[in-house]
């Protein structure tokens, strides 16, 4: 017991407890600087895009720093720490191409911007509102409300379409409408129901393209436009006055018809005869 | 205020609501019923169809309506209703884009006065001193993009009007504002109005002794060898109405010299 004490006596001295308070408070600051820089640091004449990078770039160039001081006031040699991490980056490059690949699409990512956070992208059948855009992936929360996490390197290689870049859209509506239709009543229809949406913009005026004479229908686009905010309100407000206006002015919306034959050898179809009801 | 025909196209103004009552105005177009609850204002409203339809209504209703009945329903809750309650006029809160019905040209060297119209918003204020409820259009204009591509621009209203040259054959409709535009060609070729960018958020409005609603005078002039033409913004009583009362002030002041570069062959059509 005597024996621990004197142990500790000799241990313990003056130099090595403020060695290991000053180590202490280095550690506690730098990382609640780093923490806090994380959560606050906003800077108002930047993007939510370029904040969070200000943010990352901040918190964990003061986290790095904070760790080396650390170490070298409690004595560790950092060269022969970095000698030893040089050789584990070699086995752990090996072992980690896909993240490397990540890491560096992210950077390009980056770099090019072809999107930001709060933009909404639709990558592949994935289409959702950006949330964040880190080394190794971006994560997008879908309109139904689920987090989707895409690896950089597969941004990178995919086709992104980015559908709130620009401040207006073009909605395409494919109709197609019967052979008998006389096609400028057609086309009057359109452009008068087109005036009267109010979300629907005069300019760039709506514009119509014949598609061609299909199985069941004489097929044409008709395409208007809106701003981004009110891209859902004019999809769904200009499919429903269609299909009204076209009902009101007699016009056919055409489906496909099948006949049943059930060929020459075979019997005829059943025929039952029944009144109508409102006869009987 | 509680006549059914209004005086000199004027449906804005204080009105007196009692508790538990609804009044009722028509404004063109739009169907109001304002009802006064304790503690809480409900506001219903309707459009109809036509958009220049210019009668004018306003009564206190005998019975109590199913608001819900007559159009869209909104509540405000407030401290205490008192029992003014205030409509005013304004101007709509974008630029407005005004096209000729046809195509219209000012050969060289030629100065013409055009008039065109504006639609109006109703704001809602209650109270003494009044708190805004609510604003919005008599009659929805449809949006429109002004820019030179489909990447850069503005947001406005559309509207189409015939540019008439003359005062007595432009329609005077209540929930619409009147702008006598001077248009000066001081170029060597024909100026075509295709389109033209009214500022109407930087415009004060008037009455007119006779009831017509104006914004103030608008200049549009083009010098030689300029393929554009610059829209100078006025901001006293126009020209045309002596004596005008102004009834409502600008949303916003004009920005710089007022002198807007917004015009004709910006918009090409893009597909």
């Amino acid at each position: 017991m005597e024996s621990w004490e004197t142990f500790i006596d000799e241990v313990v001295t003056a130099e090595v407890l403020r060695t290991a308070i000053l180590a202490g408070v280095i550690l506690i600051v730098g990382l609640t600087l780093a923490w806090l820089l994380h959560r606050k640091l906003r800077l108002g004449n930047l993007g939510p895009q370029a904040n969070l990078l200000v943010r990352r770039f901040a918190s964990y160039t003061v986290g790095v720093v904070t760790v080396i001081w650390f170490l070298r006031t409690i004595g560790v040699d950092l060269g022969v720490l970095l000698g030893a991490a040089g050789i584990l980056t070699v086995a752990i490059g090996f072992a980690s191409q896909t993240s490397a690949s990540n890491v560096i699409s992210g950077l390009f990512l980056m770099g090019e911007q072809p999107f930001v956070v709060g933009d909404v992208i639709r990558v592949g059948d994935t289409t959702g509102e950006v949330l964040t855009v880190d080394l190794m992936s971006v994560k997008l929360r879908t309109f139904d409300n689920l987090q989707v996490r895409i690896p950089n390197e597969t941004m990178l290689k995919s086709n992104v379409t980015t559908l709130t870049r620009f401040p207006i859209r073009r909605l395409d509506m494919k109709i197609g409408v019967a052979y008998k239709e006389d096609l400028d009543r057609v086309k009057e229809v359109l452009f008068e129901l087109a005036d009267r949406n109010p979300v629907c913009l005069i300019e760039p005026a709506p514009l119509f393209i014949f598609l061609g004479y299909g199985d069941s229908a004489l097929n044409f686009q008709f395409s208007v436009w809106a701003t981004k905010e009110n891209y859902l309100a004019l999809l769904n407000s200009m499919h429903l006055e269609v299909k009204k206006a076209f009902d009101e002015a007699g016009i056919e919306i055409p489906f496909p018809h099948r006949t049943l034959y059930p060929g020459s050898v075979a019997e005829p179809f059943p025929v039952q005869v029944v009144e109508s009801p409102a006869k009987s | 205020m509680d006549d059914r025909t209004l005086m000199a196209n004027q449906w804005w103004g204080v009105v007196g609501i009692p508790p538990g009552e609804t009044h009722h105005w028509r404004i063109g177009p739009l169907d109001l019923w304002i009802k006064r609850l304790t503690g809480e204002w409900r506001v219903a409203y309707g459009t109809a169809d036509d958009p220049m339809d210019s009668s004018l209504e306003s009564e206190r209703l005998r019975e109590d309506p199913d608001l819900a009945a007559l159009g869209e329903v909104e509540r405000y809750a407030v401290d205490d209703t008192a029992e003014a309650l205030t409509l005013e006029p304004a101007l709509a809160d974008r630029a407005i884009i005004t096209r000729p019905e046809t195509p219209f040209h000012v050969p060289a060297g030629e100065q013409v006065t055009v008039y065109v119209s504006t639609p109006l918003w109703v704001r809602i204020a209650a109270g003494d001193p009044p708190d805004r409820l609510r604003e919005g259009p008599i009659s929805r204009p449809s949006d429109t993009w002004f820019g030179p591509n489909t990447r850069e621009g503005e947001l406005c209203y559309a509207s189409r009007t015939r540019f008439v040259l003359n005062l007595e054959n432009a329609p005077m409709v209540p929930h619409r504002a009147t702008t006598a535009l001077l248009i000066r060609n001081r170029a060597d070729d024909a100026l075509s109005l295709e389109r033209i960018n009214l500022p109407v958020e930087t415009l004060s409005l008037f009455q007119g002794p006779d009831g017509r609603i104006w914004t103030p005078d608008v200049r549009l002039e083009r010098t030689a060898e300029d393929e554009f033409a610059e829209l100078h913004v006025g901001s006293g009583e126009p020209e045309q109405a002596k004596g005008a009362t102004r009834i409502a002030e600008p949303r916003r002041k004009p920005s710089g010299n007022a002198v807007i570069r917004a015009f004709s062959s910006l918009l090409k059509p893009w597909q």
